[in-house]
């Protein structure tokens, strides 16, 4: 039979997991990013098609109205849609609307849903070109996405769909061991896949408690001041598409922090969080 | 009479107080009784300290609610003023042996543009009835109109030009003066959408003369270039200070007579919003290298005079001023006799200056494939000029070279410099620019994962497990536990038995029989012992060391001492009557045994 203290711990896991919410893909901070532009297209964009929006969303972008691109791309998200290349079409109207900010914060949300897209990691680094703040944008050291490969490399879908299969391994495995209780194989089998699961898991926990989102910063220039409110010092400048960890989050105000530790507030209307 | 009066003279209301500490008692007995003894006169009112600023300056709104000090009064529409509350107080008189108080609240209005403005009634709700003040109009003059000599402190903001073409430089030039004291100035971020920004330099502080009067002058300077054809608008900048003033106060101390008293007043400073109407660039000819500017291409070589299998570095350099970031390598005419490596571009971009200038330089190292006398033809450079609208050729001066026999050696064969082996370079990028969009409708097609459709998938394995685990577990039980099997199967049998009782046989007296043994049968299944072999007297022993109520033990005695006095005809029971007997009492068995 199946040690029953592994068994709690299997039948606790996705009970925290859809507690936490940790299996569902991260939330933008303002669900979809604002259109710079929000007023009656000169498209037809009455489509209520997410297809139909996403056609013509490329067809403006073809003819260089990237505003109206920019419209019918977060139609398309607000309509539910969750794929890193449609964020990454996004980014590409964004940076060639020159909206840095905006371009690099859909970069980002896209590569959390495809991690593994080398064009969406290739326009994400041209745009990250253009910002002016040399500041190392927050993310893993090789070292540590090296060790947790298969964290860094699968989205939260990803991870979601192999927590799955190696739930339902689990089980299959503890039915075969109530017809097979003295079977060594299957008692090995079954501690190797609990490991799987606990890992698959706990990653899918750890994206939601410890991966702090990112900010990035959307006009050319901000002020970080010491405090939350605006007769406090201005302590540092920020620039438009600089990428930083959000510390703490209030009403209007969002704490960063710079790579060599220093922290700041910023308002939060000038900032797009990626979660 | 205000009640610093009755204070000095000690009585209020007909009351003669003598001593301090009388007059302190009096004072907590009035303030004990202030919610009783309050003014019902209520109203609001709202008043403004002048009825004509300008644009720069902020005006002071006053809302003062009798009556009440709880209510909170609602502000008309104020659309055209940023609205800043500066707090509130409280304020308690007695008047005519009645204490009246009332509420001051402090707004500062800072104008967004000249006009007149009615400003409508500030209403508060008391005692579920509204009170209204009078309305009144403001007029807010633009700064222009106030003379530029009477104003202390002004920004303005200009440009160099108003029509630019698409790239070509503009520069911004900000400007604050002053003459006064200011303190906590704050410049909101300016939004330059539709212009790739440059600062230029740092923020200039200098002084500077405007009609005779001496100004402080802070200077920031950008350089912007228009991305696209079409009207563009630079909005109005805000800045906001705190100007030191010293006011007197009356009936202050002597020293605030003598000091005065030091206070702070907020200033909102605009400039005007600059519109912009970007050209479109005239068709560009073929090899129009993007620059808008003034440009000016040089090209040299290291040395002119070598012999074969020696370089020598040809740099080409483009400097000069607009936008200097779109400097791309020109594109160098075919060398057939030389066989070239590239180097790494060097440049820079200098921001400190009245406009954005800098300079790229391209190496490329030469190596000669064969004696003679080759010629680096002309490195053409095409850029746009805005002062002279048209579109303008800078080229490099041809160089002549000379090349040698190499030393010691035999001249090269052509065919020996071109070998794979040799010369080999890495490939060079020459521009980058975004991938392209995805057009695939893939990429609409997968909406997002939902936690529950993870619970369910994480939920509906383990939930079969426990059905089978259960299963299982009640399958090794039965079949190791006979008793258990008897226990769980009673009520099954006896239903079959009944149905037979029933339907079965027409004899009284076999119809008895059967009863009796499907009813024996029945508790010894429940019992674990050989029912059939059971007295009425053993029953009734079993059952009540089961936990069975008398009364039932004592109906289960009767039932099978008349069944078995049936079988011999002593009595006779009808078919029905022994179904529904049986089955009453086997129901009520089954609780109380299993229990």
């Amino acid at each position: 039979m199946v040690p029953k203290r592994i068994l709690i711990l299997a039948f606790a896991l996705p009970l925290l997991i859809v507690s936490t919410g940790g299996a569902q893909p991260p939330e933008q901070s303002s669900e979809v990013p604002e259109p710079t532009i929000l007023g009656p297209s000169a498209l037809d964009l009455a489509a209520s098609d997410p297809a139909e929006r996403f056609v013509a969303a490329n067809k403006a972008y073809d003819e260089g109205q990237y505003a109206e691109a920019i419209d019918a791309y977060s139609q398309v998200v607000a309509a539910g849609i969750e794929d890193g290349r449609l964020y990454y079409n996004l980014g590409n109207a964004y940076l060639r609307n020159g909206e840095l900010g905006r371009a690099l914060s859909s970069y980002r949300r896209g590569r959390i849903v495809r991690p593994r897209d080398q064009d969406l990691l290739a326009n994400q680094s041209f745009a990250r070109g253009s910002a002016q703040d040399a500041i190392e944008p927050p993310g893993p050291s090789a070292l540590v996405s090296t060790l947790l490969f298969w964290y860094y490399a699968l989205s939260p879908s990803e991870l979601a769909l192999l927590l799955l299969g190696v739930n339902l391994l689990f089980w299959a495995v503890a039915v075969a061991r109530i017809f097979r209780p003295v079977s060594e194989a299957l008692r090995w089998c079954s501690m190797l896949i609990f490991v799987l699961l606990i890992s698959t898991g706990g990653s899918l926990l750890a994206r939601r408690w410890l991966s702090p989102p990112v900010a990035v910063v959307l006009p050319q220039e901000i002020d970080a001041f010491t405090g939350p409110n605006l007769d406090s010092v201005v302590r540092f400048k920020l620039h438009a598409g600089t990428e930083l960890r959000v510390r703490e989050r209030r009403e209007d105000w969002i704490r960063v922090t710079l790579p060599n530790g220093q922290q700041g507030w910023a308002q939060s209307q000038w900032i797009d969080v990626v979660d | 009479m205000r009640i610093s009066e009755h204070r000095r003279r000690g009585r209020i209301d007909g009351l003669h107080v003598d001593s301090a500490l009388g007059r302190l008692a009096l004072w907590l007995l009035l303030l004990a009784f202030v919610p009783s003894t309050l003014a019902r006169a209520q109203s609001v009112t709202a008043t403004i300290d002048r009825p004509e600023v300008s644009v720069q300056d902020p005006l002071h709104l006053t809302v003062t609610v009798e009556g009440s000090r709880s209510a909170r009064p609602q502000l008309p529409d104020l659309s055209d003023f940023d609205v800043r509350s500066r707090g509130q107080s409280t304020q308690m008189s007695f008047v005519n042996g009645q204490l009246s108080s009332s509420v001051k609240y402090d707004f500062v209005l800072s104008p967004k543009r000249p006009g007149t403005f009615s400003i409508g009634p500030v209403t508060v709700e008391i005692d579920q009835e509204i009170y209204s003040s009078k309305p009144f109009t403001v007029r807010i003059v633009g700064a222009s109109q106030a003379t530029r000599d009477s104003q202390d402190l002004f920004i303005t903001a200009k440009v160099s030009t108003t029509n630019p073409f698409v790239g070509q430089e503009v520069i911004y030039v900000w400007r604050f003066y002053r003459r006064i004291r200011i303190g906590d100035a704050r410049l909101e971020p300016q939004d330059f959408s539709g212009f790739l920004a440059e600062d230029l330099g740092e923020v200039r502080e200098y002084r500077s003369t405007v009609n005779g009067v001496q100004y402080l002058v802070s200077e920031i300077r950008k350089s912007l270039f228009p991305q696209e054809a079409g009207p563009v608008v630079i909005p109005a900048s805000r800045l906001t200070c705190e100007v030191l003033t010293r006011s007197r106060r009356r009936g202050g101390t002597i020293f605030d007579e003598f000091f005065g008293t030091s206070a702070t007043d907020t200033k909102v400073l605009r400039s005007r919003q600059i519109e912009l109407e970007v050209r479109t660039l005239p068709a560009s000819p073929r090899g129009f290298s993007g620059l808008v500017g003034e440009f000016e291409i040089n090209g040299e070589v290291s040395q002119a005079e070598l012999r074969v299998g020696e370089s020598t570095t040809l740099r080409t350099t483009v400097r000069g001023s607009g936008n200097v970031q779109m400097i791309g390598e020109p594109k160098l005419p075919e060398l057939p006799a030389f066989k070239t490596y590239d180097d790494k571009p060097t440049g820079a971009i200098k921001r400190d200056g009245a406009r954005l200038t800098g300079f790229k330089t391209y190496s490329r190292a030469l190596v000669p494939l064969e004696v003679g006398e080759p010629v680096i033809p002309p490195v053409k450079l095409i850029y746009f000029d805005p002062n002279g609208e048209s579109y303008r050729t800078a080229e490099t001066a041809a160089i002549p070279l000379r090349v040698g026999p190499r030393q010691g050696v035999e001249t090269l064969h052509l065919t020996e410099a071109i070998t794979p082996t040799t010369g080999k370079v890495a490939v060079r990028i020459l521009a980058d620019d975004l991938l392209p969009i995805y057009k695939g409708l893939d990429a609409v097609r997968h909406r997002r994962v939902r936690s529950w459709t993870v619970a369910f998938g994480l939920v509906v394995p383990a939930l079969v497990f426990i059905g089978t685990f259960l299963v299982q577990r009640r399958r090794n039980r039965f079949a190791l536990d006979h008793d258990l099997r008897r226990r769980h199967r009673a009520t099954k049998r006896f239903r079959a038995g009944l149905k037979q009782v029933v339907s079965g046989p027409v004899d009284d007296s076999q119809r008895a029989q059967l009863a009796s043994r499907v009813l024996r049968e029945y508790i010894g299944d429940k019992l674990g012992v050989e029912g059939t072999a059971l007295t009425p007297e053993e029953v009734d022993q079993r059952l009540r060391e089961k936990g069975v109520t008398d009364d039932l033990v004592k109906e289960t005695h009767e039932l099978l001492v008349r069944l078995e006095a049936s079988q011999y005809g002593a009595t006779v029971i009808e078919a029905d009557l022994l179904s529904e007997q049986l089955g009453s009492l086997v129901s009520r068995l089954e609780k109380q045994v299993r229990a």
